[in-house]
């Protein structure tokens, strides 16, 4: 019986390892081919790893600028609605975990009616104009600060906190802002990790929103850059030739190397624009799973 | 003794500052939320913008009329109700069966690694997937060129009608069932393994353990997820569809939240985009409830 098992753990080793390979192999092209020499790449495709290295496209990409406003852009976005969302969630869930607070109920419903309607995008899209949003780093912030499901994971996370702590400060002489500030803060620092990570994924991923509210070239978080380059092909061979690395583009074309770059180029900003998540994935990927976690318990 | 009133006075005073620190909470969703809620009134106007809320005449149920009219209508309907079931079949059971997959393979190491890579997807960017998409399935990508190591011609995925649903639902399930398996694997854990130890004494073999223990220990949470998610069937999210359709592919990609941009932000015909809006949220709301009324008749707890 005990040989029979192992034989079945193995199958399932075998099913998950394909699994594991097929959802990194398309992560891996997509390096391997920002990776390769413009001119082979014209001609061949990258299976595993490229026929020739190089790392022209970078070279390019460094020097985009257009890439680096919608970087930074995007840089300030998420870090202005996860700043905001943190305050505006985790001061509203606060008082709902307080016995003697009046009012809880319509509190309550009045944050969780918007869960199931909502105005859709044509009224928001109208607000947002009538507010004179549009265009600002305001209508990047604003529009998602609250959150009932944020507000509802602060919630359930504050009230693990013992009320005795927050009486005997009282006692003492604090105000509720204080006891906020002082004792519930710094005894929630992990769900407020949490919620912020969720943040600035959600914002530096958010594609909607800028796609909606901002025209303006100079203001395109990164998301935006890369369906124009990506996706829609606009930024096509003139405007690269136009761009900061025209002189640079025109040398590898005159190679031969023209397709190629363009590919590697597309290949080489994605790598560029999901690094920073990447990067730190391994480190937060625990306190994502213990947010969904927590999510679920139904607050 | 105090009056009411003074009362009242005196748990203001003490308290104030509780109601003072949800102020920027009720401000956002009254503006954020409430606000465009009370802005579906235009899908009854003839709203323009100079004219506003409460100066645009009133058409009563007018653009609906337009809208089962519109000759895109039955197609918007089919293409919403067919992309979205489909995703459904296919994007529903694969975080179970992974789930089940990782908790039956007992080589722990290998295990968690492979969890970690399968949440990986999750975190990147819907565009960078669908750009990924393209050149992979480009005329430079890799299936291409293997088709042609087998002789067959170079096929151009994204303009050809047939390749969309295929296209749509597979990357849906690349990028999300990793994700969707952490849900399961909590309800999994949790299982007392008491009850695996029972019947391994009582000579139970795996798959009768899997079948008379797993299966029904989690059954609460995959009818939760199922009424979610059959509940948000007819809503198939804009962005996707948004980046992988092209005028080529309309005629099966074309769904109702694509078609209320392109109505309303860009064509500025914000009434009728509205109607077309509203009428697809109406649909879904309709969806959830008889969802959740289903899983009631069969005995299962509800959502709503």
């Amino acid at each position: 019986m005990s040989k029979k098992i192992k034989i079945a753990d193995w199958i399932l080793a075998g099913v998950l390892m394909g699994i594991g390979l097929a959802t990194l192999y398309p992560l891996w092209w997509v390096l391997m081919t920002s990776l390769s020499d413009p001119v082979w790449l014209s001609t061949h495709t990258v299976g595993l790893i490229p026929g020739k290295f190089s790392i022209d496209s970078y070279k390019f990409i460094l020097s985009e600028s257009k890439l680096w406003v919608s970087y930074l852009n995007s840089i300030i976005y998420a870090a202005g609605s996860t700043v905001v969302t943190l305050f505006v969630c985790s001061l509203y869930a606060y008082p709902l975990t307080l016995d003697q607070f009046k009012g809880k109920k319509f509190f309550n419903t009045l944050m969780l009616i918007p869960m199931f309607f909502s105005g859709g995008i044509i009224p928001a899209y109208l607000l947002i104009t009538n507010l004179k949003m549009l265009d600002t780093v305001w209508a990047m912030i604003l529009p998602g600060a609250f959150s009932t499901y944020y507000v509802i994971l602060f919630r359930t996370n504050m009230r693990g906190i013992p009320q005795e702590l927050r009486e005997s400060a009282i006692v003492d002489g604090a105000s509720e802002f204080r006891v906020y500030w002082n004792i519930i803060i710094p005894l929630s620092k992990v769900i407020f990790l949490i919620i912020a990570l969720y943040c600035i994924v959600g914002s530096w991923n958010s594609f909607t929103p800028p796609l909606l509210y901002l025209s303006d070239e100079t203001k395109m978080p990164l998301s935006i850059y890369l369906r124009d380059l990506i996706v829609t092909n606009s930024t096509d061979t003139t405007e690269l030739t136009m761009s900061g690395g025209s002189a640079y583009y025109q040398t590898i074309a005159s190679q031969g190397g023209g397709i190629g770059m363009r590919i590697a180029i597309k290949m080489g900003t994605i790598i560029v624009s999901v690094v920073p998540i990447m990067m730190i994935y391994p480190f937060i990927q625990k306190y994502f799973v213990k947010g969904v976690m927590l999510g679920s318990v139904k607050g | 003794m105090s009056s009411k009133k003074t009362q009242v006075k005196t748990y203001l005073k003490n308290h104030l500052i509780l109601y003072l620190m949800m102020v920027p909470g009720v401000v956002a969703l009254v503006l954020f939320c409430y606000v465009p809620m009370y802005g579906i009134v235009i899908a009854f106007q003839d709203f323009n913008v100079f004219e506003g809320y409460f100066g645009s005449p009133w058409v009563g149920l007018g653009h609906f009329r337009t809208l089962f009219s519109d000759p895109y209508f039955f197609r918007l309907m089919k293409n919403t109700f067919l992309l979205g079931t489909l995703s459904f079949l296919f994007s529903f059971p694969a975080p179970l069966i992974l789930a089940l997959i990782i908790n039956e393979c007992r080589l722990n190491k290998f295990k968690s690694v492979v969890q970690s890579i399968s949440y990986l997807p999750h975190f990147i960017p819907m565009v960078v997937m669908v750009g990924i998409m393209i050149e992979l399935f480009g005329s430079y990508g890799v299936v291409n060129s293997v088709l042609n190591c087998f002789g067959i011609e170079s096929i151009s995925f994204f303009s050809k009608v047939q390749w969309f649903r295929p296209l749509y639902i597979g990357s849906a399930i690349w990028k999300g069932a990793g994700w969707g398996s952490i849900i399961y694997m909590g309800a999994l854990t949790a299982i007392d393994t008491a009850l695996y130890e029972a019947a391994e004494i009582d000579g139970a073999s795996r798959w009768d353990r899997l079948v008379h223990i797993t299966l029904p220990s989690i059954k609460p949470t995959v009818v939760t997820l199922f009424i979610l998610d059959i509940g948000g069937v007819m809503k198939v999210g804009f962005e996707k569809v948004f980046l992988m359709y092209s005028p080529a592919t309309y005629e099966v990609a074309d769904v109702l939240s694509t078609y209320v941009y392109r109505q309303g932000i860009v064509a500025a015909n914000f009434s009728y985009s509205s109607a077309v809006d509203l009428f697809n949220n109406v649909i879904s709301v309709c969806f959830v409830l008889a969802a959740n009324w289903i899983a009631k008749k069969l005995g299962e707890e509800g959502i709503v």
